[in-house]
């Protein structure tokens, strides 16, 4: 009895602990989403801005507490670490009980007081028989109501609790028992693998902070910009050297973006391909331990690979095409006039100070050239898909951009995270552990019988209503398999 | 491009669930019978309208209707006419329709106060499996805990613990039930989709599982805030009225963490 209470009081402190750590955990997480709407991240370096807005006392409280960057602060990581030793210490304290024990259904005694025996089900029991001890058991209402003996003749035992399990079975019931001389005891339970779903979904809680930790602590990650066609060492590992073959930009017929992927090798020191592959958004290279994502590109605009121009001589209507490389003369036709490509502008616009490129996408892109032809010169801009908006030159030739190739820079980021491996295995745990724990729902009958009475009780986890529903009907099934009106004695 | 097709779905869908709701609101009233019944078929037909509006945005777009907050919205929505559906087919109770439908209008309303521009091409970084996985179930355990809110408004309208029978308003313990269940169905799909697969998504698309952006952190709050709550439920603590009122409280912390990016921006502000 004793031991009972022990294990109830136990059970119960470390469920209010964990109710608290969560609810700890809660707060300074809502505290911290709030800090992040208020604080911007910028506001160390713009300490006297704020200083002068909010009074130099919530200034400070913002820098003592780290508010700017709340989820990094002491204070947050205090709680964090609060939470993962309770979880920690409630899963190992638990593991030993719910591994042995959830497979197992204890009996009830066919007579005494089986309430006295520890359950595996804590929550979930219902006393038998009613009575004084059932009117105490706060969860014990079943009993109260329904949990009363029904006759049955001695004889007729065996064959008709064989009929009673047959009866559970057919509705997803495992059925144990036990035959002794007073009669015969009984559980019939189902959705047990519940427990061991709780096990594993708060198991892989823990993996899931402890791969996130080792993440934050142990892993790195750096950006590179690498231009096409060029290399650099890798990062933090000086016998590697990352090469970048191609960057593209694929697009659609309609010029919408579909992706971006640059065409990478990693060589060691001998020259020796390590990794070779195409990163592009969502499809990370893995080069050992690391991976290579793509993550941003940028142009350098004086810079281009090629160009090619088509032209059109106003008089003798000869045409062609030129291909031009960057600040390189090309002439046309006798090379009375030449022409020059100074800059180009993936993404063309006009301000009030000239001409920009308003990002690095190709979404307008536009070629500045200096045409020369005797002795005179003359620059202006043509545009890829606006061609009609092209300079028309003095100079007696017409010109339109057929393609142009910018020089992109690729942003790659190279990172470790030597936590991936058990974090991935925490979701798979607590992902299994989840369907276990809500596809499963655990219902419990206990009962025995004995010449004259079979006594039935039963338990449920979640669904007070439904599960009334259900044991009234057992009830009646078991009435009928006894073949007897029975009736509560 | 927008396209008329599934905007005017839309649009007949949300007159017919409004329709619906008017119906179900006389039902409440009068009692009768038929009207319940016209007022469900009514909502039927409106919820085959929203569906067959999907599937046009869905071939309009050529993916799935998850990209943009409208899509999302409208997407939500429909997990709520569907758990509705389902709830009803279980417990026969019409009446449930008087608080789950315009809690369906209004997400609809949000719905069409957001842009709705529709576009073939996906931003890269929402081109992935994880991605569909994420938003779909996201959108699922939304819908459950709207349901779930929707049955908690009712528990508090309700007087008296009912018997469930003659009522029109299912019992209290019903409805404790149906919060209850929808919780436990919304839980493990937010738990699996909003935040497992998400961090998955986020590792391929940016290489970090997470990056404590806004939308991230509101997740992991609401996601507390249900793992305190049905911590709480499981012990036996903060059932009935307390569990009702709960389930609100969720849903509006629900709502301001998917409004959130609409002015808070991080990594998710795509509109
Ligand atoms: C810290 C110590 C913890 C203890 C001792 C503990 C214990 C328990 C117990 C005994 C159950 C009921 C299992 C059952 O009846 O089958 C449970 C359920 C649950 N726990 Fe914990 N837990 C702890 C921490 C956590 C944490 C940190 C989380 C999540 C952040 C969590 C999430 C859950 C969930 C979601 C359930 C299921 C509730 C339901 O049935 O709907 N637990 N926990």
């Amino acid at each position: 009895m004793n031991e009972k209470r022990a294990a109830a009081r136990g059970n119960f402190i470390s469920n209010r602990l964990a109710v608290i750590v969560i609810a700890v955990l809660f707060g300074a997480s809502l505290a911290g989403w709030i800090a992040t709407e208020i604080v911007p991240p910028d506001f160390p370096e713009r300490g006297d801005y704020f200083r002068e807005a909010w009074g130099s006392a919530a200034v400070k409280l913002v820098a003592v507490l780290h508010l700017y960057d709340p989820f990094h602060s002491f204070w947050y990581r205090f709680v964090l670490a609060l939470f993962f030793a309770v979880l920690l210490l409630c899963t190992a304290s638990r593991w030993r009980q719910l591994s042995l024990k959830s497979w197992r259904v204890q009996l009830p005694a066919v007579s005494g007081d089986p309430g006295s025996k520890r359950l595996s089900f804590e929550f979930s029991w219902r006393l038998l028989e009613g009575g004084d001890r059932g009117a105490r058991d706060p969860v014990a209402h079943f009993a109260e109501r329904y949990g009363r003996a029904e006759s049955l003749g001695a004889d007729a035992l065996r064959g008709r609790f064989a009929r009673i399990a047959a009866m559970f079975r057919k509705r997803g019931y495992r059925v144990v028992s036990r035959e002794s001389a007073e009669g015969i005891a009984f559980a019939a339970s189902t959705g047990r693998l519940r427990s061991p779903g709780t096990m594993l979904f708060h198991a892989g809680l823990l993996a899931i902070t402890i791969g996130g930790v080792i993440g934050s602590y142990g892993g790195w990650r750096e950006m590179v910009f690498v231009k096409e066609g060029s290399a650099v060492p890798f990062p933090r590992d000086g016998s590697l050297t990352l090469h970048v073959d191609d960057f593209d930009i694929l697009t659609t017929e309609r010029r919408e973006i579909r992706s971006f992927v640059s065409t990478v090798s990693v060589t060691d020191a001998r020259g020796v391909a390590v990794a070779i592959g195409d990163v592009e958004v969502n499809h990370p290279l893995r080069v050992g331990s690391r991976r290579i994502y793509q993550s941003e590109f940028t142009i350098d605009e004086n810079e281009f690979a090629r160009a090619r121009v088509e032209y059109s001589l106003r008089g003798s209507g000869a045409r062609g095409s030129l291909e031009l490389s960057p600040a390189e003369p090309a002439a046309i036709g006798d090379g009375t006039i030449t022409v020059t490509a100074l800059r180009y502008f993936p993404d063309f616009r006009m301000g009030r100070e000239g001409a920009f490129s308003a990002s690095s996408l190709p979404s307008n892109p536009a070629l500045e050239i200096e045409v020369a032809s005797s002795g005179e010169k003359e620059r202006g801009w043509l545009f890829l898909y606006h061609r009609d908006f092209g300079k028309r030159f003095t100079a007696p030739v017409d010109l339109v951009l057929a393609r142009c190739e910018p020089v992109y820079y690729t942003g790659l980021e190279v990172s470790a995270n030597p936590g991936a491996g058990v974090l991935l295995a925490g979701f798979a745990a607590a992902t299994l552990g989840l369907l276990l724990m809500y596809a499963c729902n655990p219902r419990i009958v206990k009962g025995f019988a004995r010449p004259g009475a079979i006594v039935v009780a039963a338990g449920e986890h979640r669904w007070k209503a439904s599960f009334e529903r259900e044991f009234a009907d057992l009830r009646e099934a078991i009435r009928k398999e006894t073949g007897n009106g029975g009736g509560p004695s | 491009m927008t396209s008329a097709l599934d905007a005017r779905l839309f649009w007949l869908s949300f007159w017919t669930y409004l329709a619906a709701f008017l119906l179900f609101s006389v039902y409440a009233a009068v009692r009768k019978r038929g009207v319940g019944v016209t007022a469900t078929a009514a909502f039927l037909a409106a919820f085959a309208l929203h569906t067959a509006g999907l599937a046009a945005r869905w071939i309009v777009t050529a993916h799935p209707p998850f990209s943009t907050m409208y899509e999302y919205a409208v997407t939500v929505s429909w997990a709520v006419a569907l758990s509705f559906i389902v709830v009803m087919a279980r417990f026969r109770r019409m009446a449930l329709g008087v608080v789950v439908s315009p809690v369906l209008l209004v997400v609809l309303v949000i719905a069409s106060l957001l842009p709705k521009e529709a576009s073939k091409q996906l931003m890269p970084a929402l081109q992935s499996y994880w991605f569909y996985i994420h938003v779909t179930l996201a959108a699922c355990a939304e819908g459950a805990f709207i349901v779930a809110a929707g049955a908690g408004i009712i528990y508090l309208l309700r007087r008296g613990p009912g018997t469930g029978e003659r009522d029109i308003l299912p019992s209290r313990d019903l409805l404790e039930e149906i919060i209850s269940r929808s919780l436990r169905i919304g839980y493990p799909l937010f738990t699996i989709g909003a935040l497992f697969a998400g961090a998955i998504w986020a590792q391929y698309a940016w290489g970090r599982f997470w990056s404590w952006d806004p939308k991230e952190t509101g997740s992991l709050v609401l996601w507390l805030y249900y793992t305190l709550v049905l911590h709480q439920n499981v012990r036996g603590a903060w059932r009935g009225k307390t569990l009702a009122v709960l389930s609100i409280v969720g849903l509006a912390i629900a709502l301001v963490s998917f409004l959130g990016n609409l002015f808070l921006g991080g990594l998710h502000s795509y509109v």
